[in-house]
């Protein structure tokens, strides 16, 4: 089998169709959008407007990220041998391997609740891409820092929306899958600190690759505090996972940079 | 008459012709002659919605891009979805020039909860016209602005199947649905977009 797949092979069919981050950023309608007074604040909530197709879309890019994600931890197994990785890291992958299945099977079950098909909205592959580093400590970052860091931003956002809504199918799924998030991210805290426990230059190096990672996953605003994000930064659930609020204070200010530059390209 | 604004769309690759087409079958479908179409196509998926409102005895319809957009092709229509759509709205101003329905109020005005039956209630009727509707997508719509309780479930299924209803009838289900919601109680919500528009007349 193939080691460090590209995210052109990853397997999908029919029913997918992708779409390039570059392809979402240089859509004409964007410009506009930020000037219109009619629809309401982009953060999630029932009482914006369109939150039926909003929070629908939503939970379509959350089943979407659980499959990168459970290819990405996947791949962290595979693509790496004993001398790269402890064999215990690789269990950990494992564990959350299955957990991610888990995951996208509970998201085609809230798919399927809120009326909306697989392959409905198009894939953004860009989660998988962040991991694909060769370095496995700048992957372990990648994933289970960025990537699944947003994931529990993502999940706490959508279990408010479900407790908001009086949803108590999607309030108690989406509760369910951010408790495994927050483990997912601790044991890429946890394995960050001791496989670079010797080694402060390549610590430095991931850390910097996760705050370009982060900043991809805020582009175009799309995570913060304020009410022009859609995606709300979870502070207590992250300080769970083990960042420090020095980090999401410094995320924070990734995510007011991106919205800064996405109001300015809007014009 | 039957026109559709803008005449060029700049933004979006919908195809004029097909959309042009669809249209003058959603109004047929209708039973709608006179109508003013108004396409909002800097609005993407997923910021959906439609306004459909009368004035002067002439239909007038606002509708979001995004809700006649395909979300595999972004910027593509979707010819199933844009055909029910616009003959939601084409029935519900259809439905506004009937005397059971000369005492709803204005688009601008009406709640979310009232929207979301009068929606399920068109939506339902493309559905026996053997249109692709979703009808699940219905169904989490009236939950979410009816509340998720089995009062609701069996409104929606009432809606659904209904032929001939009025206003006073969507109103009494809102009441019904509202009484045993279990969400606080907030003010009512008016959340539709471009509701102004409904104000405005045509041209």
């Amino acid at each position: 089998m193939k080691k460090m797949l590209p995210v052109e092979e990853l397997a999908r069919d029919e029913r997918f169709a992708r779409r390039e981050i570059t392809e979402s950023m240089a859509d004409p309608r964007n410009q506009g959008l930020s000037e219109r007074d009619d629809i309401g604040s982009a953060r999630l909530a029932p009482d914006r407007p369109a939150a039926v197709d909003r929070s629908r879309q939503l939970m379509h890019g959350i089943f979407m990220g659980e499959i990168q994600a459970l290819e990405g931890a996947g791949r962290t197994c595979f693509d790496f041998d004993g001398s790269d990785i402890p064999f215990q890291l690789k269990l950990d992958m494992a564990r959350q391997c299955w957990d991610e299945s888990r995951h996208v099977e509970i998201s085609v079950k809230l798919g399927d609740h809120m009326g909306t098909e697989i392959g409905e909205f198009a894939e953004a592959t860009f989660l998988y891409q962040a991991a694909c580093n060769p370095d496995p400590v700048l992957r372990l970052t990648g994933v289970n820092r960025a990537l699944e860091g947003l994931a529990i931003d993502v999940f706490n956002t959508m279990k408010e929306f479900g407790e908001q809504s009086g949803d108590p199918v999607l309030a108690a799924c989406e509760d369910w899958m951010l408790a495994d998030e927050v483990t997912h991210v601790k044991m890429g805290s946890d394995w960050l600190r001791r496989l670079t426990a010797d080694d402060p230059e390549r610590r430095e190096r991931a850390l910097e690759f996760q705050r370009v990672v982060d900043k991809l996953f805020s582009l175009g605003g799309f995570r913060g505090e304020t009410d022009e994000n859609p995606i709300q930064l979870a502070r207590r659930f992250r300080e769970m996972a083990g960042f420090t609020v020095d980090e999401i204070d410094e995320l924070a200010e990734v995510s007011e940079e991106a919205t800064a530059e996405a109001k300015l390209s809007a014009g | 008459m039957i026109e559709v604004r803008p005449e060029e769309l700049t933004l979006v690759d919908y195809d004029l012709v097909e959309l042009r087409r669809l249209v003058d079958e959603a109004a047929a479908r209708a039973g709608v002659a006179d109508v003013v179409v108004e396409i909002d196509e800097g609005l993407p998926l997923p910021i959906t919605g439609f306004t459909a409102g009368v004035t002067d005895g002439r239909g007038a319809i606002w509708i979001s891009g995004g809700s006649l957009e395909n979300g595999r092709y972004p910027r593509t229509l979707h010819p199933d979805h844009a055909a029910v759509e616009l003959t939601a709205a084409m029935l519900r101003v259809a439905d506004r020039m009937r005397p059971g329905f000369a005492d709803a109020p204005a688009e601008e005005e009406l709640t979310d909860r009232d929207r979301a039956a009068w929606e399920t209630w068109a939506y339902g009727r493309c559905a026996r016209m053997g249109m692709a509707v979703r009808e699940q997508r219905s169904r989490y719509a009236m939950r979410l602005y009816q509340g998720f309780t089995d009062v609701t479930d069996a409104a929606f299924e009432r809606l659904w199947a209904a032929d001939d209803l009025t206003w006073a009838d969507l109103a009494a289900i809102g009441e019904q649905t509202a009484a045993v919601d279990p969400r606080p109680p907030t003010k009512a919500q008016r959340t539709s977009m471009r509701t102004q528009r409904a104000k405005e007349p045509a041209g």
